[in-house]
């Protein structure tokens, strides 16, 4: 390791250490106000976190809700349209079994099946799941 | 919250367990032992010294955010050089971004009434302006070693290379630096 001559490597270790450390009155207060702001920061990040996706469940949640439920409605709707020869009453979404008879005999009348037996049960179950 | 007259680094590393715990004492104390080091360092890489206290501030938030996960496998000392060095790079990275704002500022004049102050201040400036020229890596470098007394090895770990390549560094800056201080430096008989 070469070195600079004894004259400037000296001149230049007085000359660097002239800033080797530099104190600033009231610097540590600074410092630990500056570390509770990151704390408090942190904090209020971490639970916002948290609470966007539960916000963004509940959003969905309502939202499919009221969707499903035009859904449903619009469904009804078409199939008393189908058997406007009958006199339906719409039943309210959580009337699952009156909906699953009449999504089975739609579906059995449009495709010409046989009846398909527990299929209304099915249906209603997974309604019910959806729902 | 009393600081152990014995071994600094055995103290620091007792100071980090309470500041994982929330001590904040503990925390003033790290604080006001370790700063003056960190902002002298940071001035003389960025030439501002109230950007270089804002990174100093960070350097401190960036400490209390990882002393949960701290293990004294080097001096605290080390870990904190390493912390600054890196945020000394953003803020290099940040600043290329803005060319408007100057990188280095040339130290301000000293104010040394008499010849031989004026004279000594003359000489310290040039070889400030001189480190100011290097190279980051150079500077950083020599800056750590002659200025904060860190050896070789923990250069390395300061800037995430070997020690050869800061051995490298050190020695071209030296060279640069005697070719810089060539023509200006007088030595007095």
């Amino acid at each position: 390791m070469d070195h600079l001559e004894p004259d400037i490597e000296s001149s230049l270790r007085d000359a660097l250490r002239h800033g080797r450390e530099l104190t600033v009155p009231g610097f540590t207060e600074r410092a630990v106000a500056a570390v509770r702001r990151d704390v408090r920061r942190r904090r209020i990040v971490r639970w916002a976190a948290l609470a966007s996706p539960v916000a963004a469940a509940l959003l969905l949640y309502v939202g499919m809700s009221a969707a499903s439920r035009e859904l449903s409605e619009q469904d009804l709707a078409q199939i008393a349209s189908l058997h406007a020869s009958v006199a339906v009453e719409l039943p309210r979404l959580d009337d699952t079994a009156a909906l699953a008879a009449l999504v089975v005999a739609d579906f059995e009348e449009s495709v010409g099946t046989p009846r398909l037996e527990g299929a209304e049960e099915t249906i209603a179950a997974l309604v019910l799941a959806d729902s | 919250m009393e600081a152990s007259e014995t071994d600094p680094d055995e103290d620091d590393r007792r100071l980090m367990a309470l500041v994982a715990g929330g001590d904040d004492d503990a925390l003033r104390m790290i604080v006001h032992r370790h700063h003056g080091r960190l902002l002298g360092f940071l001035t003389s890489q960025l030439g501002a010294q109230a950007v270089a206290e804002e990174l100093t501030l960070e350097v401190f938030v960036r400490l209390h955010r990882a002393a949960p996960r701290w293990r004294p496998e080097a001096k605290l000392s080390t870990y904190l050089f390493h912390i600054a060095h890196n945020l000394m790079l953003n803020e290099r990275r940040r600043r290329a971004r803005k060319p408007t704002s100057p990188m280095e500022s040339a130290p301000e004049p000293g104010d040394g009434s008499h010849e031989s102050q004026r004279a000594v201040a003359d000489i310290q400036e040039a070889f400030q302006r001189a480190v100011a020229t290097l190279p980051p890596e150079q500077r950083a470098a020599i800056l750590l070693l002659v200025q904060q007394d860190l050896s070789y090895e923990e250069i390395g770990k300061v800037m995430g290379v070997s020690v050869a390549s800061v051995k490298t560094w050190v020695h071209r800056a030296r060279l640069q630096l005697r070719k810089a201080m060539g023509e200006d430096f007088r030595p007095t008989a």
